[in-house]
């Protein structure tokens, strides 16, 4: 199983990296590895609904992939260069930030990867008796979520059988050296990219977070990506099958990529509407997930924990000024706590910035209202909203902080003769 | 020559993330008091590997490096939802999920606050 899935990802990258063309080739790399953990996660959540044996399914998609490269990729083996000074500070920046994530992580992780994540994975490696998980005595396990991240883990507790908490541990770290590596080689000018992945670096509270194993950071992750793409949407609209895949995939991290779905996927339509080939592609590749979650969400999981109990008048609670007030001073309180970082960036931004590009606006616009629609559910909750904002504020602001830091660096690579 | 540099500290930087996971599975956690606490009574056990430990708060999964096991029939036989059960053997065979009946016996329990405790004995 171990040499398939390896075969699955070497010929998945090629043939993968061969059809995404225009992107810087780190992007590629971690755009294409992104794609095949999706095709992945499908492939074993359709052979466990299916009843179907895995491996076969993986020497399928080895064969297929293998036709593919042979279609449309080559395999040269071209001689090996010394890396430039960038590629090289890019690695360090990447290695160093895996030894911080050692430092944080622990064993299993953190109450939520303990509770849900590693916990819906033991049943999804357990075999065809997966679906005891769905049993209402586990509903505090939360078992409607989406179950991206716990097939991973299963997949791999397949192939190295054992049930080993280096495994969640491992996984936990591709989501986080995906971020550094889209903010270092998504801005032009490469001095300009080190300086977000810094921020990141010594940011011990979002290393703790990634290092907690939660599926927050890959949502952050999938969040910068989709963003990533639409701003280069309008120069590479032959990705809109790409687009279409990681957008409609944030549905299947956490319920929240729902919103981010919504948001982005509007204005990709917005964009492809006069090239109406392209978005036909995406609205195929975006739909075919969106249907399996769809049926995933209808025929499998109980209701969200979050929606069987809205009983309360949600006019009531819109109208209570008390409610804005707690929301107000909880994110302000916590901003200025944990994310003081953004206080000089956007005063350093005000004196800079002169205009504003019209390549940014809709995907700024995308982060802004994902924004206020998070606060949104906060006013509409029917927890305690005081209970909720302390134990959820930090990860919502945790899936935009990569992405509010790769928007404002791309401002200011438009502006960088004010900075250089 | 900066780039040499470069080159060697990306090396050693790999060398040492490599190194790290490989010992960080073993990692001690700093709350480790319930485990250290039943680790003399495994000791006097014959049967080490059969021993587990049952809270009705799953919180306690912060504090362990034994496997979390959580199953529909665990929580039906100590009849509370939040609950979990704790396997120091750690091996799948041993998994309590799809067991027709629970071969554990409770050895010890304890009370503090809504959280009760059990330690158990697997059934020969």
């Amino acid at each position: 199983m171990i040499i398939l899935i390896s075969l699955f990802f070497v010929l998945g990258i090629r043939f993968h990296q061969a059809r995404i063309q225009g992107l810087p080739t780190a992007i590629s790399l971690v755009l294409a590895s992104t794609l095949n953990l999706v095709i992945l996660s499908w492939s074993f959540i359709l052979c466990l609904w299916l009843s179907f044996d895995f491996k076969i399914a993986l020497i399928i998609l080895v064969f297929f992939y293998g036709y593919l490269v042979k279609k449309y990729a080559t395999f040269k083996l071209t001689s090996l260069k010394i890396p430039s000074t960038m590629s090289l500070l890019a690695c360090a920046i990447l290695g160093l930030a895996a030894i911080f994530y050692q430092k944080s992580s622990i064993p299993w992780g953190g109450w939520d990867a303990v509770a849900i994540w590693n916990q819906h994975a033991k049943f999804l490696s357990a075999g065809p008796q997966w679906i005891a998980m769905f049993d209402p005595a586990l509903s505090s396990s939360h078992p409607d979520y989406p179950l991206f991240l716990p097939s991973l883990i299963a997949i791999a507790w397949q192939a190295f059988p054992g049930l080993s908490n280096a495994v969640p541990m491992i996984l936990g770290l591709f989501p986080l050296l995906g971020i550094l590596t889209i903010l270092f080689f998504s801005v032009p000018q490469k001095a300009i990219g080190i300086i977000p992945c810094v921020i990141l670096l010594v940011d011990k509270a979002f290393i703790d977070q990634a290092a907690s194993q939660y599926a927050d950071t890959w949502l952050a992750f999938f969040i910068l990506l989709g963003l990533y793409l639409l701003v280069e949407l309008p120069k590479n609209k032959h990705l809109a099958w790409v687009i279409g895949l990681i957008m409609a995939n944030c549905c299947w991290i956490k319920n929240e990529g729902f919103i981010f779905f919504i948001l982005a996927g509007a204005t990709t339509v917005y964009y492809l509407f006069p090239h109406k080939k392209n978005l036909l592609v995406f609205m195929a590749s975006a739909g075919i997930l969106l249907l399996l979650i769809l049926f995933y969400k209808i025929h499998w999981t109980p209701a969200n924990d979050m929606a069987a109990e809205m009983k309360g008048s949600i006019w009531q609670k819109l109208k209570s000024q008390e409610r804005y007030f707690t929301l107000f001073d909880f994110a302000k309180k916590s901003m200025l706590a944990e994310y003081q970082m953004l206080i000089p960036l956007a005063l350093i931004g005000l004196f800079i910035v002169k205009s504003f590009p019209k390549s940014l606006l809709l995907p700024s616009l995308v982060i802004i209202l994902l924004f206020w629609a998070y606060m949104g559910i906060y006013l509409i909750t029917p927890k305690d909203l005081s209970w909720h904002l302390s134990t959820s504020f930090f990860r919502l602001i945790h899936h935009l902080y990569p992405s509010i830091l790769f928007l404002y660096f791309c401002l200011m690579d438009q502006h960088k003769k004010y900075l250089i | 020559m900066s780039k040499k540099i470069l080159i060697l500290l990306v090396a050693l930087l790999i060398f040492f993330v490599i190194r790290n996971f490989t010992r960080l599975p073993q990692k001690d956690i700093p709350t480790l008091a319930i485990e250290k606490s039943i680790q003399a009574l495994k000791n006097k056990l014959p049967t080490k590997g059969h021993i587990a430990y049952y809270s009705n708060s799953y919180d306690d999964g912060l504090y362990f490096t034994a496997q979390l096991m959580l199953s529909p029939l665990v929580v039906s036989k100590f009849g509370l939802q939040d609950s979990a059960i704790f396997l120091f053997d750690g091996s799948k065979k041993d998994s309590l999920f799809f067991l027709k009946k629970l071969p554990y016996r409770v050895i010890d329990s304890a009370q503090h606050g809504d959280v009760t405790n059990y330690l158990l004995l697997r059934n020969k």
